[in-house]
């Protein structure tokens, strides 16, 4: 459980075909709280991947700085890990050795067995182990990929659209089932959507960002009682409220970009 | 569940049909296991028999310097294994081959990986590999004769550009078809420069290694022979030559039928560990 500190963080790419420069992150404040359930939702190409990309470390900040419990990130490091939109499972590996990955390159091969077990029947996998991914289905490959992750025990856990890929039925299972995971775990969670529902299911705290260049727009706190999964939260008021409130938002946004398109 | 809907799927009454399970008989499981070997077994020796049938007898179809009778050619491999004749042959192409597939394989993977993983590397270098690729390196083989003499090294140097190109290309094609988001992850988990290239490149283009080395494989043994008949004083093309000069044709296809032999188990070997390897990449097209 670290706190994440992202101060000022300006990010800009530099296009060098057209000798551009586009603003991706534009003084980006935020701080997450340890061991807290924070959900950004934002439009898409508001640069979500690309804020995930920069408290990882893989992308360095043109201004500013990201602060993991107090200190700065200068790259990859074993306090995060990350899980990926379309899962990244190496296809020649079993759903054990997939998970086994992490553990691997961080040379840390004492006591891995005990983790991996573990963490399989934490997500549900047992009887799998020894599949390819090609043999299961999206829902499990993510699975694996949450397992792979959970599995070096990092500080800060960040899943960048985890979801994006599966059908709506397999998504809303999914939502609850890593609810269900990540509250029995303890680390920092940074969740990217651009799904409100999945935003509202989810997260503690719920930042929606402007369309680029990324600002967060507001944070708002999510009162809905936990655990989640047990109680149909969708029919509650609350739920619908909260849901609201974000669409709004998200529509202010998007039409506020179509009148710069516009006018352009 | 919502209040409003109900099951109704099967409400007529009727108790689903029983679908049993079919059970195979012991002849039905028994021709499943052994049944295309057998068929493989009796066509064989019917087509043997029949070959000792019209060749083997006084008056044969063919005149038997151009075909012999099976049973002649069994004479003469028990007659040249025995006089170490086959041994000696075989074992001059066999090292010649075996050397210059290592050779192959080993400068194949390394030039194909080196001028795969740079994109602006591999569209200069493209035109080249293709041209060599395309190159009847068999034409070459009275340059290299000229460059490396008769001995044992112009034939090595042929087997080596005959199983060099399509060895590279493949991997060289692996190489530039890795997925970035399995190289990100591996990053992401902290792994190093030796880490990606162990962990992600070389198990991702393992298929592609072995596609090339079967096509190498084909190729190269073609090169022994080439070479042996250009010139040589040993090997297996080398006593098929001989044996036809003295008429002796079972002789000819004693080193025939070992030539056979070899392509046999490199095939077979190729395969077995290709099975293993494409397993993942043929199914994950699915
Ligand atoms: N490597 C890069 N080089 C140049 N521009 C980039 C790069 N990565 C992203 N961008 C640009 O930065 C902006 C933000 O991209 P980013 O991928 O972070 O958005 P996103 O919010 O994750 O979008 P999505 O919801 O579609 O995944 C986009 O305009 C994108 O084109
Ligand atoms: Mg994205």
């Amino acid at each position: 459980m670290l706190e994440v500190t992202i101060e000022h963080l300006t990010v800009e790419y530099e296009l060098l075909r057209e000798k551009e420069i586009l603003v991706a992150l534009w003084d980006l404040n935020l701080r997450v709280l340890p061991g807290e359930f924070f959900v950004i939702v934002g439009p898409s190409g508001c640069g979500k991947t690309t804020f995930i990309n920069t408290i990882v470390g893989l992308v360095k900040p043109t201004n500013g700085r990201v602060l993991i419990g107090g200190k700065p990130v200068m790259g990859p490091g074993p306090d995060r890990a990350v899980v990926f939109q379309d899962y990244a499972l190496m296809p020649w590996r079993t759903v054990e050795s997939n998970i086994k990955f992490g553990l691997e390159l961080q040379g840390r091969l004492k006591g891995a067995n005990k983790i991996i077990k573990e963490v399989i029947s934490l997500v549900g996998l047992n009887g799998f182990e020894e599949c390819l991914p090609h043999e299961l289905s999206g829902g499990m490959r993510q699975r694996v990929g949450l397992a792979r992750a959970l599995a070096t025990e990092p500080k800060v856990l960040l899943l960048d659209e985890p979801f994006g890929a599966l059908d709506a039925m397999t998504r809303e299972m999914m939502q609850s089932e890593f609810e269900k995971i990540l509250l029995r775990t303890s680390q920092t969670v940074i969740f990217i959507t651009h799904s409100i529902d999945e935003a509202v299911t989810l997260g503690d705290r719920i930042a929606v960002m402007t369309a680029g260049p990324g600002q967060v727009k507001v944070i708002l706190n999510n009162q809905i009682p936990r655990p989640r999964y047990e109680i149909d939260i969708r029919n509650k008021k609350i739920y619908n409220d909260l849901r609201d409130e974000i669409w709004q938002l998200l529509k202010d946004e998007q039409e506020a970009q179509m009148s710069i398109s516009t006018f352009e | 569940m919502q209040k409003g809907a109900s099951v109704t799927d099967t409400a007529t009454g009727v108790p689903p049909l029983e679908r049993p399970l079919p059970v195979p008989t012991p002849l039905q499981a028994f021709w499943g296991r052994f049944g295309p070997t057998l068929i493989t077994v009796i066509n064989l020796s019917i087509f043997v028999n029949m070959w000792q049938i019209v060749q083997g007898s006084s008056d044969p179809l063919v005149n038997t310097r151009w075909i012999p009778a099976p049973l002649d050619i069994v004479d003469a491999i028990i007659l040249n294994i025995k006089n170490g004749e086959l041994i000696k042959h075989a074992s001059f192409s066999g090292t010649n081959y075996l050397i210059g597939m290592a050779i192959a394989i080993v400068a194949g993977i390394i030039l194909g990986i080196l001028l795969g993983l740079n994109p602006i590397v591999r569209s200069v270098s493209q035109a080249y590999t293709w041209v060599g690729f395309c190159t009847p390196t068999v034409a070459l083989l009275p340059i290299l004769i000229i460059l490396f003499g008769l001995g044992v090294i112009s034939k090595i140097f042929l087997v080596v550009l005959m199983g060099f190109f399509p060895i590279m290309i493949n991997v060289l094609n692996g190489v530039a078809t890795i997925d970035p988001v399995l190289m990100k992850a591996a990053r992401l988990f902290g792994a190093n420069r030796g880490q990606l290239f162990r962990k992600i490149t070389l198990p991702y283009i393992l298929p592609w290694i072995m596609i090339g080395i079967r096509i190498a494989a084909e190729r190269s043994l073609g090169g022994v022979i080439i070479a042996e008949i250009f010139g040589s004083s040993r090997g297996l093309a080398y006593m098929i030559a001989q044996e036809t000069d003295k008429f002796n044709s079972a002789g000819s296809y004693t080193a025939i039928a070992a030539l056979m032999a070899f392509s046999l188990i490199v095939l077979y070997g190729v395969d077995r560990v290709e099975q293993k390897t494409l397993s993942w990449r043929e199914a994950s097209k699915y």
